[in-house]
């Protein structure tokens, strides 16, 4: 008996310190950006934010509806991302749901909410170049 | 007097389905190659009756679309139609329903485009008049020839939806709990497909729709 739950104990420290482990190495270079809200009050937190090129950008939803949203002609929208970027567009996330970006090039990509965007749900994130990077 | 009305009716009775198979035979090649070609052919004839006795061109609703243009579904008879149903000020699920029948419609070879129409009937017939409609259609940048944001009379559209078997109701706030269907009729206005929901690989879709243009 005593065997079996020394056995179970260190399996639950083996599993807490993998999950520690997998996440550990990215949270340096991963920005959250929380998405809060439902309709009006639909919102991205922060709503700018500046980040290094390499970082992740982590889309976290936590309530509603929401999509992220590249303002590019492929989402039928004028371009607010650099010339060179590709589009981006989530889909549909919900509640619970997160969404992660990596951009590859440097400069300044506004984002919408499709079903809040004329409620004003809208972001921006700048990339910048970074040592590490360069 | 009651003999004679009593030979009428039963006369009508009879000449009525001899009348309407008269005139689908009119619709063969006017050669007769026999018993076999005659099974073949009402097989045909019966299945071609099914489709027009379900098909949607039989709405006698007059569409008014953003640009004021008045639209019956028959008008896109021969060709097939894309029918998605939403409201403009949803906050919602409607922005990407109409993003998902841009993706189907985009991911399309453009001769199929060109020979498709899409029919966006909006549920809030207060607010989404023929003006409402424009903008909405300017700000998506769907203002685009095939595709037709329509308005109509409250009965009209919940007929329309009641035969799509889209369900919506409006709520106390102005907005609606609806359905999210994409249908598709064929060149003779019969359903013969729906894609539910907002989220979903529409590939399948897309080669189906390509096959009905062909």
């Amino acid at each position: 008996m005593k065997f079996l739950i020394l056995h179970i104990t260190l399996l639950m420290l083996a599993s807490g310190g993998l999950k520690a482990q997998s996440i550990q190495p990215s949270e340096t270079d991963t920005v959250t950006i929380r998405i809060a809200g439902t309709m009006e009050e639909s919102r991205f937190i922060p709503a700018e934010v500046e980040i290094q090129k390499g970082d992740l950008l982590k889309f976290v939803v936590e309530e509603g509806v929401h999509t992220v949203t590249a303002y590019h002609p492929d989402n039928r929208r004028s371009l607010g991302i650099p010339e060179k970027a590709d589009s981006f567009d989530s889909g549909v996330l919900q509640k619970g749901q997160v969404w992660i970006y990596k951009p590859v090039i440097t400069g300044e990509f506004n984002y919408f909410c499709r079903p809040h965007e004329r409620m004003g749900h809208k972001g921006k994130f700048i990339v910048r170049s970074s040592d590490k990077n360069s | 007097m009651k003999l004679l009305k009593a030979a009428l009716i039963t006369f009508i009775v009879l000449s009525a389905p001899a009348v309407t198979a008269t005139a689908q035979h009119s619709q063969g090649d006017g050669h007769d190659h026999g018993h076999e070609h005659d099974m073949g052919q009402m097989q045909e004839l019966e299945s071609d009756a099914i489709k027009h006795s379900e098909s949607l061109h039989q709405i006698p609703t007059k569409w008014v679309n953003q640009n004021s243009e008045t639209k019956q579904i028959k008008d896109f008879a021969g060709e097939p139609l894309i029918v998605v149903m939403f409201y403009g000020k949803c906050t919602e699920t409607c922005p990407m329903l109409i993003q998902r029948t841009w993706k189907l419609y985009s991911s399309l070879s453009e001769e199929t485009q060109e020979k498709l129409n899409v029919l966006a009937v909006s549920f809030d017939y207060k607010n989404d008049t023929p003006e409402a409609l424009k903008e909405y259609a300017e700000y998506e940048q769907l203002d685009l020839p095939g595709w037709h944001f329509v308005t109509a009379d409250q009965t009209d559209i919940r007929q329309l939806a009641t035969l799509l078997g889209v369900q919506y109701r409006e709520r106390s706030d102005g907005h609606f709990d609806h359905s999210n269907l994409i249908t598709v009729l064929d060149n003779y206005g019969n359903i013969s497909r729906r894609i539910e929901g907002i989220i979903g690989d529409l590939n399948e879709d897309i080669n189906y729709i390509e096959t009905l243009t062909r």
